[in-house]
C-alpha cells in the first residue's frame, strides 16, 4: 500500500532564490548511526534512492508553514522544504522534529534565528530573555506601535521576537479592529500610522503571519491598510478593484473548494505584491522573499489540483475544440490554458515536463490550430503566448506532432503552415504577434536545440518538411512584394513584416547549410531580396544587406558564383551611389560587407567587385577599404602572371596547390563538412572525408578541368575519377553540370579580360572555383568517397 | 502635427512615471529607429553640448539628469510590457551609435580605444547593426579602460582592453583631436581625468545600483569648449512616484 500521509516533495533554494525539485518519496524519521542523531529521511518514490538524509540538530529553525511545509536551512545559506501531500504527515514530522529539540508541537517556528554580524548579535544579546511586549493595540498608541515595528526590522533577532509576538498576541486581528474604527472615524493620522505598520509586518518576511493576513478573512482589510499611504494625497482604491473590476471567469466551473479559495487568494497576494505594495528597494526586495515563496508554493499547488482533477482538464479540451462552442466561451477556455500554462513555469523540470505531457496528450496543438486561427484578438494572442510556452519548453514535441501531419494533413492544416499563415495575416500595426510567431518558429528551426539523442532524424525530418511544405508560404510576401524592380508595398506593416521574413531567411542561411541554398537558387531569392535595397524604409534595406551578407560570410563559393552570374552587387552598390557618402548605418555596412571581403581574401568576390564596379568605388578614399581591395585584386593578378609563366618554365603544379592557403582552406572546409554533415545524409550526399591534399589536388584540377569542357556534357552523371590526375582527356565529371553555370559566370565576369579566360583554360588554377563538394549535391547524382574519420 | 503633439504627451506622462501604452512604445521604437539609422558610427556634434556618462536605467535620476542639465526633446520607455515590447526596446540599442566627436575636437565614446583603430576613419568600416561581438574594434570602444601604463594591456573584465598614456597620446595626435571623452567606469566624484587631461571619465549614475553613494557629474560644453561640470545626486526618495501598474482584471487562476 502507498502511503500517501508521508508523501513529500523535497524543495531546495537554488542560488537565483528560487525552490528546485529534488524529486518526491516519503519521508521518515529515526536514528541514524553514522549521523549519530535522529534524522529526516526521504527515499524517492521512483527507485528508493536517498533524496534527503539530515540530522535533526538541536539548534536549526524549523519552519511550519500553510499546514504542509516545513522549511529549515541546512548550514550557511542551503534552504531546503519538505512539501507534504497531507496535513497529517506533515504534523507527525513536525512534532518529531519538535521532540527531539524539546519544543512543544504548537510553535510555527522551533528556534530563534541568531544570524549577522558581531555588532548586531552583542545588541541582540541584550534583548534575549523575555519575550518581547507589544504595547497595548489602542488607537492612541498606533504611533508608538509604528515606530516600535520600524525599530525592530535592522536586527534579524529583534523582527523574529516581534513577529513571535505579533502571532501569540494575535496582534494582527487587533489592529485590524483599529483600522475599522480609523476609517469609521476617517482618522487620516491613524490610518497612515496603519499604513506604515502594514508595510513594515509584510518585510518581517513570515509566513505564519501571511497566513492570518491572507485568510478570506481578513485579506480585504490589509489591502484596505495598505491604500492609506501617507505619501499619497488620496487614498488608493484597491479594494474597490478587487471586489468590483476584478473578474474571477470560470471557463469551466471549479468545484473543489480548496482549490477556488487558493485561486482567490492566489489572485489577491500577487495583486498585493505587484500592485499595492510600493516598488522595493533592492534590500527590501530580500526582505519579501517569503511572499515570493507564498504566491509560487500557491501556484504550484494550483496546479497540481487542477491536472489532479482528470474530469475537469477532459472537459476543458472537449469544449474548446467543439465547434458549437460560442467565440466568447472558447476565448475564456483559452484564457484559462494561458494562465494555466503561465502558473505552471513555477514548476521543476520533471514536473512540467509531465505538466506538457498532459496537455500535449489532452490535444493541446491540434486545439491550438483552431484557436490561432480565429478573429478574435484576444483567442489568438492567448493562443500565441500558450505556443511560445510549449515550444520554448520543448519544440521536439511540436516538430513531433508536425511531422505526424506530413502523410495526413492538407498543407494549409498544417500547424507549421498555420503559424505562418498567422504571422504574415497579422493585422496588429505593430506586428506584435507577428514578431512572437516569428520568435517561435526560429526555435523550431533551430538545429541546436534537434536533439540527437531523442530522435536521430528529427533534424532531417524537420527541415525536409520545412522545406518542402513551408518555406514558400513564408517567402510568399517577399517574392509578391519584390516582382518588379521595386518594393510593390512600402506601408509599415509590410515592410515590418518583410524585416521578420528576412531575419527568420537569414537565421536559416546561417543554420540550414544545404536547403536554404537549394531554396535560394530555385527561387532566385537573393536577387528578389535584394529589390528590397530600394526600399525608402532604411532598416528594410538593411536587412536586405544584411541577408546578402550572412551568404557571404559563409565563404561559399557556390553563393560566390551565384552573386557573380547573377549581378547581385549592382543593387548593393547602386543603393551606396545613392547614398551617395553620408556617414550613416547603411553606408557602414555596406563598406563592411567590402571590407569582409578584403579580409578574408575572398578571391573570385574580389576580382568581380573590382573588375564590375571599380569604376565608382575606387575612388572612395574616406575609408581605405577599395583601395585595398584593388590592391588585393592586382597583386593577385600578378601572382597568376608569375604563375603562368612558371608553369610555362615547367614547374609543378604541386608547388602551387601545396601553397598553405589553399590547405588552410581545405582544413576548413573539410570542418565544416563534419559540422553540418546531419544536413546531408538524407540527401545521400556523401562528404569528401580525406585532408589529404593529393585528392583536394585532383578535385582541384577536375575543376579546371570540368571549365574546360564547359557546357559539353549538360547531364553529365558519370562517376568521378579521382584515382588519377593525369587522367585530363577521359574525364567524366558530374560537375560539368554547375560548372557549366560557372563557366558562364566566369566567362561574364571576366570579359574583356581576354589573358585571365585564357589561364582558366591552362588549368593552372588556384583560383578558386568552387568546392566541387557542394556541386555534387547540387547535381543529384553524387559519388560516394570513403569516409575517413 | 499630431504626432509631435503625441510625442509631447507622451514624454510629459513619462516625465510624471505614467506609464504609456504598448502600441506608443512600439511606434516610439520606430521612429527612434528611423532616426537613429542615419547617424554615424562617429556622430558629429557641434558645441555647446552636454555630456553624460552611464545612467544604468535610474529612470528617477534621469529625470533629475534633465533637471541639473535642462531638458532634452528625447523619450524614454519604462521596463514593464510584453516579450515583443522588450524586443522592440532592445532592437533599438543595436542601432545606437558608437561613438561622437565634437567640433572636431572632443572624442566621445563609452569604453575607450581599441588596438585595431588607429584613425576615426576606421570606425566607419563597423556594422554597428549587432548585438556587440566579443571581441573586435567594436567590442573595444565599447568596453575599453584606461590604465596607468603605457600600451595595451588586458582587461580585467575580460572583454575590450586597458589602454595607456602614450596609446591615447599616439591616437590624439593621429586624428587631431584635444581628448577622449569616456564613461563606463564608476567613479565616485561624479568625474576623473586622465594623463594629463587627455582622458576624461565621466559617470552620471548617482548611487549607483542605490548603493554606491556617488555622486554623479555631467560634463557642459559651451561654443568655445570650454568645461564645466555639474554634479548631483541621486533623486531624492519621495520625488520617486511609484508607476501604476496595470493588473489584468479577468483571471482565470
Amino acid at each position: 500500500m502507498t502511503d500517501t500521509r508521508r508523501r513529500v516533495k523535497l524543495y531546495a533554494l537554488n542560488a537565483d532564490r528560487q525552490w528546485d525539485d529534488r524529486g518526491t518519496g516519503h519521508v521518515s524519521s529515526s536514528y541514524v548511526d553514522r549521523l549519530k542523531g535522529i534524522s529526516l529521511l526521504v527515499r524517492a518514490e521512483s527507485d528508493g534512492s536517498l533524496l534527503l538524509e539530515s540530522k535533526i540538530q538541536p539548534d536549526t529553525a524549523y519552519q511550519k508553514q500553510q499546514d504542509t511545509l516545513i522549511v529549515w536551512s541546512e548550514g550557511d545559506n542551503f534552504d531546503l522544504a519538505l512539501s507534504f501531500q497531507e496535513k497529517l504527515g506533515c504534523d507527525e514530522i513536525w512534532e518529531k522534529i519538535c521532540q527531539v529539540q524539546g519544543k512543544d508541537p504548537s510553535v510555527e517556528i522551533t528556534q530563534d534565528i541568531v544570524e549577522e554580524s558581531e555588532d548586531e548579535r552583542f545588541d541582540d544579546m541584550s534583548d534575549s530573555g523575555p519575550p518581547m511586549g507589544l504595547p497595548s493595540c489602542e488607537l492612541s498608541r498606533l504611533e508608538d506601535i509604528s515606530e516600535l515595528i520600524s525599530n525592530c526590522l535592522s536586527s534579524p533577532m529583534r523582527k523574529e521576537k516581534l513577529a513571535a509576538a505579533i502571532e501569540s498576541e494575535g496582534y494582527i486581528r487587533k489592529l485590524i479592529n483599529l483600522f475599522h474604527m480609523c476609517e469609521d472615524l476617517e482618522s487620516t493620522e491613524g490610518l497612515h500610522h496603519l499604513y506604515d505598520i502594514f508595510k513594515n509586518i509584510f518585510l518581517l518576511n513570515r509566513n505564519v503571519l501571511f497566513e492570518v493576513m491572507f485568510s478570506d478573512e481578513l485579506i480585504f482589510d490589509v489591502v484596505g491598510c495598505l491604500e492609506y499611504d501617507p505619501a499619497s494625497p488620496t487614498p488608493k482604491r484597491h479594494r474597490e478593484y478587487l471586489r468590483q473590476q476584478a473578474t474571477f471567469r470560470e471557463a469551466i466551473p471549479i468545484k473543489n473548494a480548496e482549490l477556488l479559495s487558493k485561486i482567490h487568494q492566489t489572485f489577491r497576494v500577487q495583486y498585493i505584491q505587484d500592485v499595492v505594495l510600493p516598488t522595493p528597494s533592492v534590500f527590501e526586495e530580500n526582505m519579501l522573499s517569503t511572499l515570493s515563496s507564498f504566491i509560487f508554493f500557491n501556484k504550484v499547488e494550483i496546479v497540481s489540483l487542477v491536472q489532479e482533477d482528470e474530469k475537469f482538464l477532459t472537459e476543458l479540451f472537449t469544449m474548446l475544440t467543439d465547434l458549437n462552442t460560442s467565440d466568447s466561451k472558447r476565448r475564456d477556455l483559452v484564457l484559462f490554458l494561458k494562465e494555466f500554462c503561465n502558473y505552471s513555469q513555477n514548476l521543476q523540470p520533471q514536473a512540467k515536463e509531465s505538466f506538457y505531457k498532459t496537455l500535449t496528450t489532452l490535444g493541446i496543438l491540434p486545439a491550438l490550430e483552431i484557436t490561432l486561427a480565429m478573429d478574435d484578438q484576444k483567442t489568438k494572442t492567448a493562443s500565441i503566448d500558450i505556443l511560445t510556452y510549449i515550444v520554448e519548453f520543448s519544440p521536439s514535441v511540436v516538430r513531433e506532432y508536425t511531422l505526424q501531419q506530413a502523410s495526413n494533413t492538407d498543407e494549409d492544416q498544417m500547424l507549421l503552415n498555420i503559424i505562418i499563415e498567422q504571422m504574415i495575416c497579422d493585422t496588429d500595426p505593430e506586428l506584435g504577434g507577428a514578431v512572437q510567431l516569428m520568435g517561435v518558429l526560429r526555435i523550431l528551426l533551430d538545429p541546436e536545440n534537434m536533439l540527437a539523442s531523442v530522435n536521430k532524424s528529427e533534424k532531417t525530418d524537420f527541415l525536409n518538411f520545412f522545406y518542402k511544405h513551408s518555406v514558400q508560404i513564408l517567402i510568399a510576401p517577399l517574392l509578391e512584394n519584390t516582382a518588379h524592380d521595386k518594393p510593390q508595398k512600402e506601408d509599415y506593416r509590410s515592410v515590418q513584416l518583410l524585416g521578420l521574413i528576412l531575419e527568420l531567411l537569414s537565421f536559416c542561411v546561417e543554420h540550414h547549410t544545404y536547403h536554404i541554398k537549394n531554396c535560394i537558387l530555385n527561387k532566385d531569392l537573393l536577387r528578389r531580396i535584394l529589390v528590397l535595397m530600394k526600399s525608402t524604409h532604411k532598416f528594410l534595406v538593411l536587412c536586405a544587406l544584411r541577408f546578402m551578407r550572412k551568404l557571404i560570410a559563409l565563404k561559399d563559393e557556390f553563393y560566390n558564383r551565384y552573386i557573380i552570374k547573377g549581378n547581385l552587387f549592382a543593387p548593393v552598390v547602386d543603393a551606396f551611389v545613392r547614398n551617395n557618402g553620408r556617414y550613416n548605418l547603411l553606408d557602414s555596412a555596406i563598406i563592411e560587407m567590402f571590407e569582409f571581403i578584403k579580409l578574408e581574401d575572398i578571391k573570385t568576390l574580389c576580382s568581380h567587385v573590382v573588375e564590375n564596379y571599380g569604376k565608382c568605388l575606387d575612388d572612395i578614399c574616406y575609408v581605405q577599404t577599395f583601395k585595398a581591395l584593388k590592391l588585393r585584386y592586382d597583386q593577385h593578378q600578378d601572382k597568376l602572371k608569375d604563375r603562368e609563366r612558371n608553369s610555362l618554365d615547367g614547374q609543378s603544379e604541386m608547388e602551387i596547390i601545396e601553397k598553405g592557403e589553399t590547405r588552410g582552406r581545405w582544413r576548413e572546409e573539410e570542418e565544416m563538412w563534419f559540422n553540418e554533415d546531419d544536413d546531408f545524409d538524407d540527401n545521400d550526399a556523401v562528404l569528401p572525408a580525406t585532408n589529404d591534399i593529393l585528392t583536394k589536388k585532383i578535385d582541384t584540377d577536375l575543376e579546371s578541368i570540368g571549365k574546360i569542357i564547359e557546357k559539353k556534357q549538360p547531364e553529365a552523371n558519370g562517376p568521378k575519377m579521382n584515382n588519377n590526375s593525369s587522367q585530363k582527356t577521359t574525364v567524366l565529371n558530374n560537375n560539368a553540370n554547375a560548372n557549366a553555370t560557372t563557366g558562364q559566370q566566369t566567362g561574364n565576369a571576366l570579359a574583356g579580360s581576354e589573358s585571365k579566360s585564357q589561364l582558366f583554360k591552362r588549368g593552372l588554377v588556384d583560383y578558386e572555383g568552387g568546392d566541387s563538394d557542394e556541386e555534387e549535391e547540387e547535381s543529384g547524382e553524387v559519388n560516394k568517397r570513403p569516409r575517413l574519420s | 502635427m499630431s504626432d509631435t503633439s503625441d510625442l509631447d504627451r507622451q514624454i510629459e506622462q513619462l516625465k510624471r512615471c505614467e506609464i504609456i501604452k504598448e502600441g506608443e512604445v512600439k511606434a516610439l521604437c520606430a521612429k527612434a529607429r528611423e532616426i537613429l539609422v542615419e547617424e554615424s558610427n562617429v556622430q558629429r556634434v557641434d558645441s555647446p553640448v552636454t555630456v553624460c556618462g552611464d545612467i544604468h536605467g535610474q529612470f528617477y535620476d534621469l529625470k533629475e539628469l534633465f533637471k541639473v542639465g535642462g531638458d532634452v526633446p528625447e523619450t524614454n520607455y519604462l521596463k514593464y510590457g510584453s516579450i515583443t515590447v522588450w524586443r522592440y526596446c532592445t532592437e533599438i540599442f543595436d542601432y545606437l551609435s558608437l561613438s561622437a566627436i565634437i567640433d572636431g575636437k572632443i572624442f566621445c565614446v563609452h569604453g575607450g580605444l581599441s588596438p585595431s583603430i588607429q584613425t576615426l576613419d576606421q570606425i566607419r568600416v563597423i556594422d554597428r547593426k549587432q548585438e556587440v561581438p566579443h571581441d573586435g574594434p567594436m567590442c573595444d570602444l565599447l568596453w575599453s579602460d584606461p590604465e596607468d601604463t603605457q600600451g595595451w594591456g588586458v582587461s580585467p573584465r575580460g572583454a575590450g582592453y586597458l589602454f595607456g598614456s602614450d596609446v591615447v597620446a599616439q591616437f590624439n595626435a593621429a586624428n587631431d583631436i584635444d581628448m577622449i571623452c569616456r564613461a563606463h567606469q564608476l567613479v565616485m566624484e561624479g568625474y576623473k581625468w586622465h594623463f594629463n587631461e587627455t582622458v576624461l571619465t565621466v559617470w552620471s549614475a548617482p548611487n549607483y545600483c542605490y548603493r554606491c553613494g556617488n555622486v554623479a557629474a555631467i560634463l557642459e560644453l559651451n561654443e568655445h569648449l570650454q568645461r564645466d561640470f555639474t554634479i548631483f545626486e541621486a533623486a531624492p526618495q519621495e520625488t520617486r512616484g511609484i508607476p501604476s501598474k496595470k493588473p489584468q482584471a479577468d483571471y482565470f487562476l
